[in-house]
């Protein structure tokens, strides 16, 4: 009988800390957990695997450097057979990546080998994907080039934003996690190079449509660039949709699609109510949800009071990354 | 004794979790009580009963760590 397969998990949240169950639920004589490192490396709303850990007295460290010479000591101890790197948001370099002697397998919220790299979940959306998808992979010397273990594609919701999206992602990562778990402790996974032709790789100072809206575009286009960037009630790591009133900058949450039809220039502002109702390329919106210049979210009686916006004036495209 | 605002805090909780044992004091998220699921959730609902938009800069754990640091958060917010 084979020694159980020793399981390491770099990473962070709600995604890494149920995978860490999973792998403490196995049966002691196919896997045991050694070590755990929290990703730090940037703020996160998330406790989720540090207060797991805590409850059930499992060791881990910090990591605000998974590449550092105290990392990779600790990983060095009893060296896991296995490191899993789950929402784990650094670039695992040449010494950690052949430590583990069977690999370190990723997690990635996108459809590899498309929506490699940062934000998939805004990208997807806004290039107006009907399905998206994740994936389990090797990681290799690219990020996000290794070969994928197991991948789930599934539909998108016509009103998703963004943050809804990041979600599913997390929900199907772990149903695919504890779908993936018995082969890779068996060693019967099947694996699949990825098609690099099909590759598509997002940076993160790419921003959708530049992150600014555009009327001249559809009210699709625009509903869907408003919904890429839409993290709330978290902070946006995209940043918000930007637009100009009089010169006077501000961001746009949400909108409502109103009418289709085009009767005035893109931009015009046709009536004002409960929200500003303006023309886009084909159709009509309605924006209610703003922020100000500084990013402040606005009531949108604040808004009226501060941008005194009236029918007629016509809403220009913002800057990128004004605050 | 809980604050008006901590009750219906602890109800929008008690809700979400189908826990009754929840007091001003209970830890939340160290007690993995919520995960970070939750916590959307949670925050979402705030807005919809209390009105309030909470900034991205006080969605951290300190805020978050009890109905009573939740109850302070939102007073804030209101005020």
């Amino acid at each position: 009988m084979s020694a159980p397969k020793k399981i390491g998990i770099i990473g962070n949240g709600k995604i890494a800390k149920e995978c860490t169950v999973r792998v403490r639920a196995c049966a002691p004589e196919s896997c045991v957990l050694t070590h755990v490192v929290i990703d730090a490396s940037r703020g996160n709303i998330s406790t989720d695997l540090q207060s797991y850990c805590a409850i059930e007295a499992v060791d881990y460290i910090f990591s605000s450097e998974i590449n550092g010479a105290e990392t990779l000591a600790y990983l060095g101890e009893n060296t896991p057979d296995i490191l899993l790197s789950i929402n784990n948001h650094q670039i695992i370099r040449d010494a950690l990546l052949a430590l583990p002697p069977e690999g370190i397998i990723n997690f990635h919220n996108g459809p590899l080998p498309r929506y490699g790299g940062l934000n998939a979940c805004s990208w997807a959306i806004y290039n107006g994907e009907t399905q998206h998808g994740i994936t389990w992979h090797y990681v290799a010397s690219g990020v996000d080039s290794g070969d994928i273990v197991t991948q789930k594609i599934f539909d998108v919701p016509q009103d998703a934003t963004a943050l809804r999206l990041v979600m599913m992602c997390i929900q199907e990562g772990i149903v695919l996690f504890e779908d993936m778990l018995p082969d890779l402790l068996a060693g019967t996974q099947n694996i699949t190079p990825q098609d690099q032709s099909q590759r598509l790789y997002f940076f993160s100072h790419d921003l959708p449509g530049g992150g600014m809206l555009d009327f001249t575009h559809s009210a699709a286009q625009v509903d869907r660039l408003v919904r890429a960037m839409n993290y709330n009630p978290l902070p946006s790591p995209v940043g918000h949709p930007s637009a100009r009133l009089e010169g006077k900058m501000f961001y746009v949450d949400s909108l409502r699609m109103i009418s289709a039809g085009r009767t005035h220039e893109p931009g015009e502002i046709l009536r004002i109510d409960e929200a500003l109702y303006v023309q886009a390329g084909d159709g009509v919106v309605a924006l209610a949800d703003l922020r100000d210049a500084t990013g402040a979210r606005l009531s949108f009686k604040d808004f009226v009071a501060a941008y005194q916006p009236a029918p007629g004036m016509n809403i220009e495209k913002g800057n990128l990354h004004a605050y | 004794m809980p604050t008006e605002t901590e009750s219906r805090i602890i109800a929008i909780i008690q809700e979400m979790k189908n826990s009754q044992d929840i007091d001003p004091n209970t830890v939340l998220i160290d007690s993995g009580l919520l995960d970070s699921f939750d916590v959307i959730t949670l925050l979402m609902k705030l807005e919809e009963v209390f009105g309030v938009l909470i900034p991205g800069e006080e969605i951290v754990p300190d805020n978050l760590g009890s109905v009573h640091d939740i109850a302070r958060l939102v007073e804030k917010q209101k005020a």
